[in-house]
């Protein structure tokens, strides 16, 4: 690539542009472990997996998929918190020739519903208690051909997977399930198929995962992510940490692995480089967070500024040893300095922001690593090897602004998406002559550093998820006794905006701010319904009638001011 | 009191027929339901900014209650038998600077692409110029890039800015 200013701030060691291994992630799987065989690849709860182990498993999944008549392009939903088996699911899926569809367990059945038609499941593995809680009543408007159930106990050693159920009828992670046609259990497979999966001839171009992004309109669209893409953004994460020791690193895996963000960062990214990664099912447990770091001595922990914050403000957190974590890498939300600098005191390593979309695999841009005077706050970093970055202007998008003045980011790179499943003309919109419009509006410095300043499209960021307000108001909008609403973001301590509705009655209706919280729950994921509703007689709306969200968030934050 | 000048006329174009322009009257008011129930949820967001179901009878009474001289709406209406249906309007509504005005058209779908949109603009403009205003203000869905390009063509060079989500567009008001 044609030098660019910004690759004069790259870490020493770090390439502008990479040779990489055409290699599809199971392939990656297979090489690392091939050399490090007996060395552990996964620890959870007690249970240590090594990556020959982890493979077999692979392999032994990959077979039964075949043998179930999953072939090379059909679609298979994984449903799953992080877990071993999630791991499993994921390059099970793969090596059988399939496609993953990354689906979040907080997902309600109106969005599963949705995900699993629009990509057209053919199969799907689900956690046993979100198949009994939330698919298995609307199993009729799927179109999966079968089921496999996993339980969160199912990789649990001795006494542990025992002592499960006690524990965790408090959270209802632990039910009975009524054997039916087409559901199956993993472990059965498990043990019933040999690792002989017949191979697949991959192409680089081809999809290896529909990853769901919300939408701007109202309903997410499945960004067709290609092996390439997957499999280079992990490569070019690996390039821009020159820290990293292949087949020492221990990582932290408690971003989720259906979001792009912790597929790459943390579940695939630890694969490449031989580490040992432990996967956490709910990272909102800040005290056993800190305990895992303490107790494997992690190396590497990526995560969002909500996450970081937590960990700064855990009480007697000063007396803990986490200085083993190295290199944290910050994505989702802006990470302020404070935090950053907090963290940084407490580990002795470095934290960095970066950036990125779903539809870019999702890293595209980093602050450097190791060379602190390289780094600058407030900005999103620089874009990763073989990414091109530009601003340009808003309207047409066609004219490239100079550095200082704010336009939309565009980016061209190996990781960035093929386009959205089934929807050629929002694709269009997004994806010209290979670059991604990515809806973000930012600015670029004369030394090539990016700064977000704004978002083109209307999002809340709650908890390190985007949450697009126009979906929240389809759904409000969709209440008989509702006229009209207006979702924005507030500011929250603790998951950095949350959600709160504005809702206008329609004549003669009465309703409670409970009922409207208890009917989002029953449509819309947990993350996404509004914590706080305000009743009003009507919304702002400027002289031509249209809906101000603008002057209702000036009128939360003045309140906020006074208080 | 005073009322903007604008004396009703008939334009035909291809693809749709013999397109009468008119001001928008009081008793309007069941021929903008009609058409709000002809607007895809796009439509309605793109002229609303809210996915909002059905027609609200506070906001519609003031739609069509108006001064025709600090607001003023323009009616695109075809005639069908004895009756008359209403398929695109266009207004815009003075701001606190009284040379500034907001401004919004919107075209029922069956009849978008055919040419009225740039009518109903043409058409606005010359009765906000002939009206004493000088700016034009709108706030757009930025992803409503069909509009941003329309206003362009139809030579309206506007200068934007974001604001939360949105872009505020603001130019001086010309025919095209």
């Amino acid at each position: 690539m044609e030098p660019r200013p910004w690759h004069r701030f790259y870490d020493d060691g770090v390439p502008t542009s990479i040779d990489y291994m055409d290699l599809t992630l199971p392939q990656i799987l297979d090489k690392t472990a091939e050399k490090y065989k007996d060395r552990s690849a996964v620890l959870f709860e007690g249970l240590r997996l090594t990556y020959g182990q982890l493979k077999e498993y692979v392999d032994r999944l990959a077979c039964a998929l075949q043998a179930m008549g999953i072939r090379k392009g059909d679609k298979v939903a994984i449903q799953l918190p992080n877990l071993p088996q999630t791991i499993i699911a994921y390059y099970g899926v793969l090596k059988a020739g399939g496609i993953a569809v990354m689906t979040n367990p907080l997902y309600v059945a109106r969005e599963i519903e949705h995900q699993f038609n629009d990509a057209g499941c053919k199969a799907a593995i689900i956690a046993d208690f979100l198949w009994m809680q939330k698919v298995r009543e609307i199993r009729d408007k799927l179109p999966c051909e079968f089921y496999v159930l996993t339980g969160i106990k199912d990789f649990l050693p001795f006494p542990k997977n025992f002592l499960f159920p006690f524990v965790a009828k408090k959270t209802g992670t632990v039910v009975k399930v009524p054997s039916e046609k087409g559901v199956y259990w993993l472990k059965d497979l498990l043990d019933r198929y040999e690792p002989a999966p017949k191979p697949i001839e991959y192409d680089m171009e081809e999809i290896c995962n529909l990853q769901y992004t919300g939408g701007t309109t109202g309903v997410s669209k499945g960004a067709m992510l290609t092996h390439r893409n997957l499999s280079y953004n992990v490569q070019q994460c690996k390039a821009w940490f020159p820290i990293v020791e292949e087949g020492r690193e221990v990582i932290l895996s408690a971003l989720p692995f259906f979001h792009s963000f912790g597929l790459t960062v943390c579940m695939n990214f630890a694969i490449l480089i031989g580490g040992v990664q432990i996967p956490v099912p709910n990272p909102r447990d800040i005290k056993k967070l800190i305990s895992l770091i303490e107790k494997y001595r992690v190396t590497l922990f990526p995560g969002v500024p909500t996450l970081f914050n937590a960990i700064n403000q855990f009480p007697g957190i000063e007396k803990v040893d986490i200085r083993s974590v190295k290199g944290c890498i910050s994505g989702s939300a802006p990470l302020p300095i404070e935090v950053a600098q907090r963290f940084e005191q407490l580990t002795g390593g470095s934290i960095i922001e970066g950036y990125g979309l779903t539809e870019t695999s999702p890293v595209s841009h980093a602050n450097p690593l190791v060379n602190k005077a390289r780094r600058k706050i407030g900005s999103i970093g620089l874009p990763v090897p073989d990414t091109d970055c530009k601003i340009v202007d808003l309207e047409e998008g066609t004219k490239e602004l100079p550095p200082g003045q704010d336009g939309e980011v565009i980016i061209k790179g190996p990781q960035v998406m093929k386009g959205y499943y089934n929807r050629p003309d929002e694709t269009a919109q997004v994806l010209r002559d290979g670059w991604l419009y990515t809806g973000d509006i930012g600015k670029m410095d004369e030394d090539g550093y990016f700064y977000i300043v704004g978002r083109k499209k209307e999002m809340i960021i709650a908890g390190g998820y985007n949450i697009y307000p126009r979906e929240i108001d389809e759904v409000l909008y969709e209440h008989p006794k509702i006229l009209e609403a207006c979702a924005i973001g507030v500011p929250d301590p603790h998951r950095g905006e949350t959600v709160k509705a504005f809702v206008v009655l329609k004549p003669g209706e009465t309703a409670t701010e409970q009922e409207i919280i208890d009917y989002c729950r029953t449509k819309l994921a947990a993350y996404k319904v509004p914590r706080i509703i305000e009743f009003r007689d009507e919304l702002p709306k400027s002289t031509v009638g249209k809906v101000l969200r603008r002057v209702l968030k000036e009128e939360e934050m003045a309140k906020l001011k006074k208080q | 009191m005073r009322r903007c000048r604008f004396k009703r006329k008939e334009v035909e174009l291809p693809g749709i027929g013999k397109v009468l322009l008119r001001l928008l009257e009081k008793t309007d008011a069941p021929l903008l339901v009609d058409l709000f129930y002809v607007l895809s949820p796009e439509s309605i967001y793109n002229r609303f900014l809210t996915p909002v179901k059905q027609v609200d009878e506070t906001h519609l009474k003031r739609l069509v209650n108006i001064d025709q001289w600090n607001e003023v709406a323009i009616a695109a209406c075809l005639r069908e038998g004895e009756k008359e249906r209403i398929i695109g309007v266009a207004r815009f509504a003075r701001l606190e600077n009284p040379v500034e005005a907001e401004v919004a058209i919107v075209v029922g779908d069956p009849w978008q692409g055919k040419g009225l949109g740039s009518v109903l603009l043409k058409t606005i403009s010359d009765v906000a110029m002939k009206s004493g205003i000088k700016r034009f203000f709108s706030t757009v869905d930025p992803n409503n890039r069909r509009l941003l390009s329309f206003a362009k063509r139809f030579g309206y060079d506007y200068k934007c800015t974001f604001e939360d989500g949105l872009l505020r567009l603001v130019a001086e008001v010309s025919s095209g």
